[in-house]
């Protein structure tokens, strides 16, 4: 008797709650994008990076081997300045940030904080404080045996909160 | 039916914290280009080698060589430069490396060529493997294949006994053009 009991107060504690989930991812889904990532032009580099909203651009010019240098690939950096920001009444918290390449271009190695980056999400940090600029620092080889020509990647960024 | 009460609690906590932690998963995108032009390039560093003296910076683009205080019959030269007394003139000669390698290109070898930074005076004369040097720049050697192992050139300078107070002092700038 004592299980028939529990069985049917976890059967009802469900039924309530079900009701509570849906009307909270409706008012999620109804509201306007709370978060967002903006890119922001930071030290030593600086004047490097062109951003307008939550994309970026940055023009690595001519990548080279320099004279007097002797190594198996060129290395360029580039340190990226990353806020989040969500707007409302929650300002604050954390967020994780990820990244990846969109492809694989076959003549460049590209890095973020020293992670190597591929076409699957990397975590680039579990903890973002949502409104304030993180800085990375960004990485791109381009070895040796890589044929001369243009140079364009694409990275893809994503802030989820937990 | 106490223990189905505290039972009842714990689950419904559970339900309520799991119910707050998706309503706050939220997601927002962005995206970082990069754009570049990979340019071919060739690199040149001077080494030292077998026969040849200590330098500052080997291995760099600006190496430096100190050959100290000597004379034709007096104190010698640096360890690695030999003086040859000759019946009017003396010589200092020695070796050096130097070691062009290329990146992104297709190239397959280069022409080395030399100048001096400055004029000698007192008819001083300076010669990479032959070839007298001047301030205009001359070729060294040609078609060099680009190679990890540096290409060993003897150079030599003529002093005249006749030059009071010689002055050793100067640059040779080493210029690789990519055939």
């Amino acid at each position: 008797m004592n299980e028939l009991w529990k069985l049917a107060v976890v059967i009802a504690c469900i039924a309530v709650s079900m009701p509570l989930q849906g009307g909270r991812r409706r008012t999620v889904s109804s509201a306007p994008a709370p978060l967002s990532i903006e890119f922001v032009d930071v030290a030593p580099e600086g004047a490097t990076l062109v951003s307008a909203g939550s994309d970026a651009w940055i023009d690595l010019r001519q990548v080279g081997q320099q004279n007097g240098v002797i190594g198996k690939f060129v290395r360029v950096r580039r340190t990226v300045g990353i806020r989040i920001v969500r707007t409302g009444e929650l300002a604050r918290g954390t967020a994780v940030l990820t990244a990846r390449l969109d492809a694989l271009d076959g003549r460049s190695l590209v890095s973020i904080d020293g992670q190597r980056l591929t076409t699957a999400a990397m975590t680039v940090t579990s903890r973002a404080v949502i409104g304030t600029v993180s800085t990375h620092t960004l990485e791109i080889e381009v070895p040796d045996s890589s044929t001369p020509g243009p140079l364009a990647l694409l990275i893809s960024w994503e802030a989820n909160t937990l | 039916m106490k223990k189905v009460i505290v039972g009842s609690i714990i689950i419904l906590s559970t339900l309520a914290i799991s119910t707050s932690v998706q309503a706050a998963g939220e997601t927002a995108n962005g995206t970082l280009a990069l754009s570049g032009e990979i340019v071919g390039s060739i690199t040149l560093t001077v080494e030292e080698v077998a026969g040849s003296g200590t330098f500052g910076g080997d291995g760099t683009a600006t190496a430096t060589a100190d050959l100290g205080t000597f004379s034709k019959y007096g104190a010698a030269p640096a360890t690695g430069f030999t003086r040859t007394q000759g019946a009017s003139n003396w010589t200092i000669a020695s070796n050096f490396g130097v070691r062009v390698v290329k990146a992104n290109s297709a190239s397959a070898n280069y022409t080395l060529t030399a100048a001096l930074n400055a004029a000698p005076t007192g008819s001083i004369a300076w010669t990479i493997d032959a070839t007298p040097l001047t301030t205009a720049l001359l070729p060294i050697s040609t078609a060099v294949a680009y190679s990890n192992t540096p290409v060993s050139y003897a150079f030599t300078i003529a002093i005249p006994d006749a030059t009071a107070t010689p002055v050793l002092d100067n640059t040779i700038n080493f210029v690789a053009t990519a055939n």
